[in-house]
């Protein structure tokens, strides 16, 4: 294992694509962090670092989405996959390898994101509104829902064998799981009710309000909230718009998502043909 | 006898299609083993089967003695190498880094080695150009550069000098053959261009339909192809008349050319052919090859 890992380690740090997105995410975060500022000056407005800074975990899974799909991909497109194989590594050694070397990667990228935001975000936005124990708990649940979601990218590139299938497949879900989430978010947050207006003589008056037929009540309710809660993107979501409600639920949640992938990806990748 | 490779009734089945059936075979040690066989008859199947790439259905195998239901197996499959269809290499990298990788993989203590091994498949003056820039000659002997890492005592190839030029074919064979005579590696390969598995092969095995035809070893392959004079005549009527006065056995190829077996005297023979007024064109002395021998064993028509 520790063999396979060193083995693994030394290609990432070779690797292209890991130092292209790293670049990329510490580019986003100057970005935002400069973009804010600006914006804060323009306005008049106060700026505080906590803002844009929960994006990192949207930032960081759309780039592992790409580089765990072509990462692992190049194992089956190179076939250096049966190398290791052929030698008598066994296949749950190689799948737990696989998922601790994406966390890494993206462990880097997050690291880069907060290096970013605690230097230069620090000095031209501010400290954050939220207070440190607060911080830290999304920190952990934005970490948690990473974690989530490479176990999911993990779990596509090693049982999808062509690099260019699972590459659009992690993108798919990467996608999909946002805008899912995103129609959710608009669904709880609609408001319970909705004012009324009537145009008369006098002018605009306003009238008693209207229940909101979108807005989602009881169990329905729940269970979209259940729904929220469960997805990473859901998650993020939810640190995005510093509204976390559940963060027990959510961190729970994370580490079922990620452990019933890579128990289920072990399981399948040890029946599967490798070519 | 010892072997490194014992397969019983291997069975291999994709959907409704029986890619082994029932394959038994044994490799013995230090034996350059010929796996003949046409498209689809199951060699690179079986191969991957022993690779660990894919699981049986049904039947067992060994490796150096140890049962594919063995804990021990993974320790076995230390002491063997494999290039099965493409050479495993990473194009990004060198060749050098490559066998760096394998050595990490390997949790070999140090890199010692890699140089040898470049200069032993030809691949020392490479220096920082990319595998993916190789030549298929280049990348099936870094493929093998790569197998040998870890001084396997099995290495298992598939189709090796497939796609080769003729100046890669040779460099590939004599490659084996070093590895084979000057290192003890025993190799199974798993070849469909008979004439050039003729010329390693100390053993052969037969594949067709997912089970094994016939093992035999070069010696007794050698015996078993019969020797015969290849005769060209100016009147063939006379020629079988002749020989089978003399009670010889024969085979009319056409109306000119026939194969006459056994120790017949040839000179005797062409006085009788000259006294019956029949012209003796040509001669050759012929060998049955290894591709008649394997047509007559799957029953003809079919391609190698």
């Amino acid at each position: 294992m520790l063999n396979l890992l060193s083995a693994e380690f030394s290609r990432l740090f070779k690797n292209k694509l890991f130092w292209l997105s790293s670049i990329l995410v510490t580019g986003v975060g100057v970005f935002e962090i400069v973009m804010e500022y600006m914006d804060g000056k323009s306005m008049g407005t106060a700026t505080s670092l906590d803002t844009s800074f929960f994006s990192f975990i949207f930032i960081v899974c759309g780039c592992t989405a790409v580089f765990n799909s072509m990462f692992i991909g190049t194992e089956y497109s190179d076939g250096t996959i049966r190398n290791k194989l052929v030698v008598g590594h066994r296949r749950e050694q190689l799948y737990i390898c696989a998922y601790v070397t994406s966390l890494c990667a993206s462990t880097a990228m997050m690291a880069l994101w907060f290096a970013v935001y605690f230097t230069l975000g620090l000095l031209l936005l501010g400290g954050p509104v939220l207070g440190v124990s607060q911080m830290l708990i999304f920190i952990g649940l934005g970490i948690l829902a990473i974690m989530a979601f490479d176990a999911l990218y993990v779990f596509i590139s090693l049982l999808v064998s062509n690099k260019a299938s699972s590459a659009v497949a992690c993108m798919l879900l990467f996608i999909g799981l946002f805008v899912v989430a995103l129609v959710i978010n608009e669904m709880l947050e609609a408001p319970e009710f909705v004012q009324d207006y009537s145009i008369t003589a006098n002018g605009v008056e306003l009238m008693d309000p209207l229940p909101n037929p979108r807005y989602l009540s009881g169990i329905k309710r729940e269970v979209y909230q259940f729904i929220y809660d469960f997805l990473p993107s859901g998650q993020a979501m939810q640190m995005m718009t510093a509204a976390v409600l559940h963060p027990i639920r959510m961190a729970l949640c994370s580490v079922v998502i990620a452990a019933t992938s890579v128990l289920a990806g072990v399981r399948l990748f040890k029946g599967k043909d490798v070519k | 006898m010892e072997y490194c490779l014992e397969t019983k009734s291997l069975c291999k089945q994709y959907g409704h299609f029986k890619a082994l059936n029932g394959l038994s075979m044994r490799v013995p040690r230090g034996a350059i083993y010929g796996f003949v066989g046409k498209n689809g008859a199951g060699k690179t199947t079986l191969l991957r089967v022993i690779c660990g790439l894919q699981s049986p259905d049904g039947g067992e195998y060994s490796l150096f003695g140890v049962g594919n239901k063995s804990a021990d197996l993974y320790r076995a499959r230390r002491r063997m190498g494999a290039v099965v269809e493409t050479p495993s290499i990473y194009g990004d990298m060198t060749a050098e880094e490559n066998l760096r990788m394998q050595h990490r993989v390997l949790g070999m203590p140090t890199f010692d080695g890699i140089e040898e091994l470049l200069r032993l498949v030809g691949l020392a003056d490479t220096g920082k150009k990319k595998a993916k820039n190789f030549s298929l000659g280049m990348r099936q002997r870094l493929g093998i550069a790569v197998a040998l890492c870890g001084n396997p005592d099995f290495l298992v190839l598939d189709e090796p000098v497939n796609g080769l030029d003729p100046q890669g074919i040779v460099e590939i064979r004599e490659l084996i053959l070093r590895l084979n005579r000057e290192h003890g590696i025993t190799v199974l390969i798993s070849s469909h261009i008979l004439d050039e598995l003729s010329r390693l092969a100390t053993h052969y095995g037969f594949i067709d339909g997912g089970f094994v035809l016939k093992e035999i070893s070069a010696e007794e392959l050698n015996d078993a192809c019969r020797k015969c004079v290849r005769l060209s005549v100016s009147d063939m009527k006379v020629l079988c008349l002749v020989l089978d006065r003399e009670k010889q056995e024969y085979k009319v190829l056409s109306d000119s050319e026939a194969d006459v077996y056994g120790n017949e005297n040839i000179s005797r023979l062409i006085s009788a052919l000259a006294a019956e007024g029949c012209e003796v064109r040509s001669i050759h002395e012929h060998d049955e090859s290894l591709e008649n021998y394997y047509i007559n064993l799957v029953g003809g028509g079919k391609d190698a």
